[in-house]
């Protein structure tokens, strides 16, 4: 099955899927494409396996635990760019959008890592 | 003889060191530059210079005791000073507008029509609407609000939205697809019941209708006065891809407008009166006009006059004299844009007003400055002669360039001032000062690009910048792209940065790479270009450039990246050799009026 070339975005189960909506939407206000994997496992493992499976090299990661991870694959074994735990709707939304803005570069708006900001 | 030519400029205090022997060309050691201490032409002065030599000798492997002869410079007795005056503002006293230009708006278009908040709309509405939507409205509800409405036969033709919604809600409604400005914080602000226009360009592109005062005059019915009115408020939404105008027409509270005042340029015979509003170019056509320039002043109580009543008492302080006693003799004027906040904008617009920067030169009597020869003597207890003018130096040691024929002008590109200098075929030279030099092109760039640290100002003028277009590429000038094999910092993404040396460094600035680069070089050309078109002009005979040969650039900004490239571009038209001198065939642009000094010393010490 072939995908056209979209952020990959990794959730659980039982993630609480307003979370995953205000995902989504974040990056579809950004005009970048989105596709949506069921998954197991935490939400930074998530995050890097979807930046692996992403021909954008962008990936998100929610869990059950309300905890968001965006990654880019070139970063490799690096903390991943954005690690919110607790995230609300908003956070949410600004990470989704953030996860677009990687691929479009544009300047990004959520909280970064603080392992990855050097 | 050891020799020693030191230079002591405003930013920097050069030598050079020579053995002088009869008979031979002298024989040139060593060169240092060190930072000058204290104002030029002081006592501070002698820490540096005594640095300069030091650092001289050791480069040569000489002892300083065994110097025989110290030349220094002649102090040019000219002070300089700038300032900056804004000639427009833009203030809307009965229409609002909203120009922040957010990242993603929705759908496209031109929409006209009353403003309406989407909560209080209902299915008996006609319109044509220009619906309002607050946060607390979700994207979907909005969405579906608006399509619901549509299908009840009202005219909804755009939206204003606050929440970052444009392109979700655009993408809900269906067709026709109309314009939707989102991001507006203020939307409380935004007024209801009101006339207003709605566009939003493609990806790319910039609007097209609400940026032309005519279309707006038939927008909103408007006559030519009240058109005129509006023309600032259309201009600073040039360029944008999205915008909105709304009228709210009330009792105009005629708003604070500027009379920057008039200046009083005084000739030898006849004063010209030139009001600061006609621009940089007519205040130098003004002063063309009158041949030579005995003083400026501007007329009192008006900001021109507070402008150079700020820099007559500036250039007394530098001068210890009452600002009363002193003439400006030379003046720069300069037109640039300057960012200013629009009143009346709805999401701190910015419009780029008219703005008139001046540089001013003043003489000064050469009494002021210490007898640094005499200083010097005494401290250092070698023989020190005060040698020619930096002028005669500067071409003395600018025409060891190789390749450097006649006739030669050598234009010294400095802080304070642009100064030239030609020798003609009878050995006589000319000597010119003009206001204008790297300081007031780190004002110009500061001011475009809304940047007043004047670390930053020099960094722009000096580094070249790049713009990071994803973690591992870096986007240049000339639009190469480079690749990094460990990622830039994540917070660098999207933005436009300063490459300085080895550091990678964000430039505190929204604004687009290539508007930073437009408005460094401009800055550059608007100084050192018009400096060296003045001067070219006067020392060329009958003022024709043809006749001039060689051009060859000393001082500060003969180093930098771009200057002499945009001089000698400017130039080439008329088949003169520009570019930045390469003393002794080995210093560049450096060092010229010390090696020249050496070079008179060794001239008269030889001669019978």
């Amino acid at each position: 099955m072939t995908h056209r070339p979209a952020i990959f975005v990794y959730v659980t189960t039982a993630v609480p899927p307003r979370l995953v909506e205000a995902v989504i939407r974040g990056a579809e206000e950004q005009g970048v494409p989105w596709h949506l994997v069921e998954a197991r496992g935490d939400a930074e493992v998530l995050a890097r396996r979807a930046a692996e499976s992403s021909a954008l090299f962008v990936g998100v990661g929610l869990d059950d635990f309300a905890v968001i991870a965006v990654h880019e694959h070139r970063l490799g074994g690096r903390p991943t760019l954005i690690l919110l735990s607790d995230a609300t709707e908003g956070d949410a939304r600004i990470a989704g959008g953030d996860a677009a803005r990687l691929v479009l570069g544009r300047m990004l708006r959520g909280r970064l890592n603080r392992g990855s900001v050097e | 003889m050891l020799v020693a030519g030191v230079d002591v400029g405003n930013q920097t205090t050069e030598a050079a060191l020579a053995i002088v022997e009869s008979g031979q060309a002298p024989r040139f050691l060593a060169s240092s530059l060190v930072a000058t201490t204290g104002i030029k032409g002081t006592r501070t002065n002698l820490s540096g210079i005594a640095e300069a030599i030091g650092l001289a000798c050791i480069r040569a492997g000489q002892n300083s005791s065994q110097i025989d002869l110290i030349a220094i410079n002649r102090a040019a007795p000219v002070v300089a000073g700038i300032a900056m005056q804004a000639i427009t503002e833009t203030i809307l006293t009965d229409s609002a507008l909203i120009g922040h230009n957010p990242e993603t708006p929705g759908g496209g278009g031109l929409g006209i029509g009353t403003t309406a908040s989407i909560t209080d709309l209902n299915a008996s509405e006609r319109g044509p609407i220009v619906v309002v939507v607050p946060a607390a409205i979700s994207f979907d509800r909005a969405a579906a609000t608006i399509s619901s409405l549509r299908a009840a036969g009202v005219m909804i033709v755009a939206a204003i939205v606050q929440g970052d919604d444009g392109v979700l809600i655009a993408n809900r409604i269906g067709t026709p697809r109309i314009p939707i400005v989102d991001e507006v914080r203020a939307i409380e602000a935004v007024p209801i019941g009101q006339r207003a226009a709605v566009e939003v360009a493609a990806i790319g592109a910039a609007i097209q209708t609400l940026c032309n005062p005519y279309r707006l005059a038939s927008i909103f019915d408007l006559d030519p006065e009240t058109t005129a009115r509006l023309a600032p408020a259309a201009r600073a939404l040039t360029g944008t891809r999205s915008a909105v105008v709304i009228r709210t027409p009330h009792d105009a509270i005629r708003g604070r407008t500027i009379a920057p005042g008039t200046l009083s340029l005084k000739g030898k015979r006849s004063t010209t009166v030139i009001d600061l509003e006609e621009g940089a170019a007519a205040v130098m056509a003004a002063i063309r006009g009158l041949g030579e320039l005995h003083d400026v002043d501007g007329e009192p109580g008006t900001t021109a006059g507070a402008m150079f009543a700020g820099l007559k008492a500036e250039l007394g302080r530098a001068t210890m004299r009452q600002a009363s006693c002193i003439q400006v003799k030379e003046v720069l004027a300069v037109d640039l844009r300057a960012p200013q906040p629009v009143a009346g904008g709805l999401s701190h617009e910015v419009a780029l007003e008219h703005a008139v920067a001046l540089a001013a030169l003043v003489e000064t009597d050469d009494g002021v400055f210490v007898d640094l020869a005499a200083e010097l003597e005494k401290a250092l207890g070698v023989p020190v002669r005060v040698g020619g003018s930096e002028a005669e130096a500067g071409l003395g040691g600018g025409g060891t360039t190789p390749g450097a024929g006649k006739p030669f002008v050598v234009l010294d590109l400095g802080s304070g001032s642009t100064n030239a200098a030609r020798r003609d075929a009878d050995g006589r030279i000319s000597r010119l000062h003009f206001a204008g030099g790297g300081a007031l092109v780190n004002l110009l760039i500061g001011t475009e690009l809304g940047i007043d640290d004047p670390n930053w100002q020099e960094d722009l003028k000096r580094h070249r910048v790049a713009f990071v277009e994803s973690l591992f590429s870096l986007r240049h000038e000339d639009r190469s792209l480079q690749f990094f094999p460990d990622p830039l910092p994540a917070d660098f993404l999207g933005k436009t940065v300063l490459l300085a040396d080895d550091r990678i460094v964000d430039v505190p600035t929204k604004l687009a790479m290539e508007k930073v680069i437009s408005v460094r070089r401009q800055a550059k050309s608007r100084v050192f270009g018009a400096n060296a078109k003045r001067a070219l002009e006067t020392l060329a005979p009958g003022g024709n450039l043809r006749s001039i040969g060689f051009v060859a650039l000393i001082g500060g900004s003969a180093l930098d990246f771009e200057i002499p490239g945009l001089l000698a571009d400017q130039f080439g038209e008329y088949g003169i050799v520009v570019g930045a001198a390469n003393v002794r065939g080995t210093e560049g642009p450096r060092n010229a009026v010390a090696t020249g000094l050496v070079l008179a010393a060794a001239g008269d010490a030889l001669s019978p």
